[in-house]
């Protein structure tokens, strides 16, 4: 059977990508599980990384706000086969441009590309990537992923 | 006799495991034991789990991570192995699981505690999991940050991320487990592994 062709184009370099967090790729207080802040391993391929990394394009989505996130991680959501994320997850946001910065200061050449997935139309997949180099996933982690959303401060049906 | 507590990821309640006493080298695991090297090892965890279902997976392999530091407690401060239990229940909360993660790998556990009874045992690092199992801790000092992943067979990966003035100094390796404070020298790594 033929698979229906997926449209793929790249996104822009001053939009945005978010990309889901579970609670144990966080790093939180040993004592007290406060959130610290995100793991570079949080950006290690998993098997439902379909061919890169994948992600939320932001601005498919509307103009870069909570509500907008919130429409992203509904439609991520509803296409996972649980349908549904941990209350306690997070989604972290970085830039696109800087997601190929600092990939190509450490020789990697990475496309960043809108790749609808089943029912969610705005995945984003960032393609030639490997986790092999985890000096570039502490610093997608610290520098670039840098602004996090819990995800009860979304606004999720 | 005491007691381990196992928090199942799936389903109702806690149950009790009887282990015997780890106050002697007759029934606990003696310090060459506990640093005998894996490489080589004929079993593997991941193995181990195949074929039962994932909330069996999971309780199986807490309750063999909590049962194996039972067996080393005696070299270790209750309030770190108090600690350690409870960080790995969360890391295994079955309201959090994403389809198709591994609960931890034994030896992963294995090799930090390993770490954290020689090097690393005046400190309280941060605990996290990979989606296939592999246990990495994390030591925050400010803005600094030094991220260790404890693979198998006595390997770890390890990052670290120095803010120098206005600029952030990376450095990233791999080696053995006992060789991991020595690659970490030029980092001031006491900063992270001497403070609780």
């Amino acid at each position: 059977m033929a698979r229906d062709k997926v449209r793929i184009s790249p996104i822009p370099d001053c939009d945005h990508l978010m990309r889901l967090v579970p609670h144990k790729q966080q790093i939180r207080d040993p004592d007290t599980d406060v959130f610290i802040g995100i793991v570079n391993t949080a950006f290690s391929l998993r098997t439902s990384d379909k061919g890169g990394l994948s992600t939320q394009w932001v601005e498919y989505f509307g103009e870069k706000s909570l509500p907008t996130y919130s429409s992203a991680a509904e439609r991520y959501r509803d296409n996972l086969p649980s349908k549904r994320i941990g209350s306690l997850a997070y989604f972290a946001i970085g830039n696109v441009g800087m997601v190929k910065l600092a990939a190509s200061e450490a020789k990697k050449r990475i496309r960043v590309v809108h790749e609808p997935d089943g029912t969610n139309e705005g995945h984003a997949v960032i393609r030639r990537f490997t986790d092999d180099d985890r000096a570039l996933l502490d610093v997608l982690a610290i520098e670039v992923f840098a602004e996090h959303v819990w995800v009860g401060d979304l606004d999720l049906n | 006799m005491s007691y381990v507590t196992i928090s199942p990821a799936y389903g109702r309640g806690k149950t009790r495991l009887l282990v015997r006493p780890s106050s002697g080298g007759q029934f606990g695991l003696r310090v060459e034991d506990i640093f005998k090297p894996t490489d080589g090892a004929l079993s593997d965890d991941r193995e181990q789990v195949t074929g039962n279902t994932l909330a069996e997976s999971i309780f199986e392999s807490l309750a063999n991570a909590k049962i194996w530091t039972s067996k080393v407690a005696m070299h270790m401060d209750m309030a770190n192995r108090d600690r350690f239990f409870r960080q790995l229940d969360r890391l295994h909360d079955a309201e959090e699981w994403m389809e198709g993660d591994q609960p931890v790998q034994l030896e992963t556990y294995k090799n930090f505690i390993r770490f954290m009874l020689s090097d690393g045992r005046d400190s309280k690092p941060s605990l996290a999991l990979s989606a296939d199992g592999v246990l990495t801790a994390i030591w925050v000092a400010g803005t600094d940050r030094l991220t260790v992943e404890f693979q198998r067979h006595n390997r770890v990966s390890w990052v670290v991320s120095n803010t120098i003035g206005p600029n952030v100094e990376r450095a990233a390796g791999i080696t053995s487990t006992d060789r991991l404070l020595t690659n970490l020298a030029p980092y001031e790594p006491r900063k992270w592994l001497a403070t609780k």
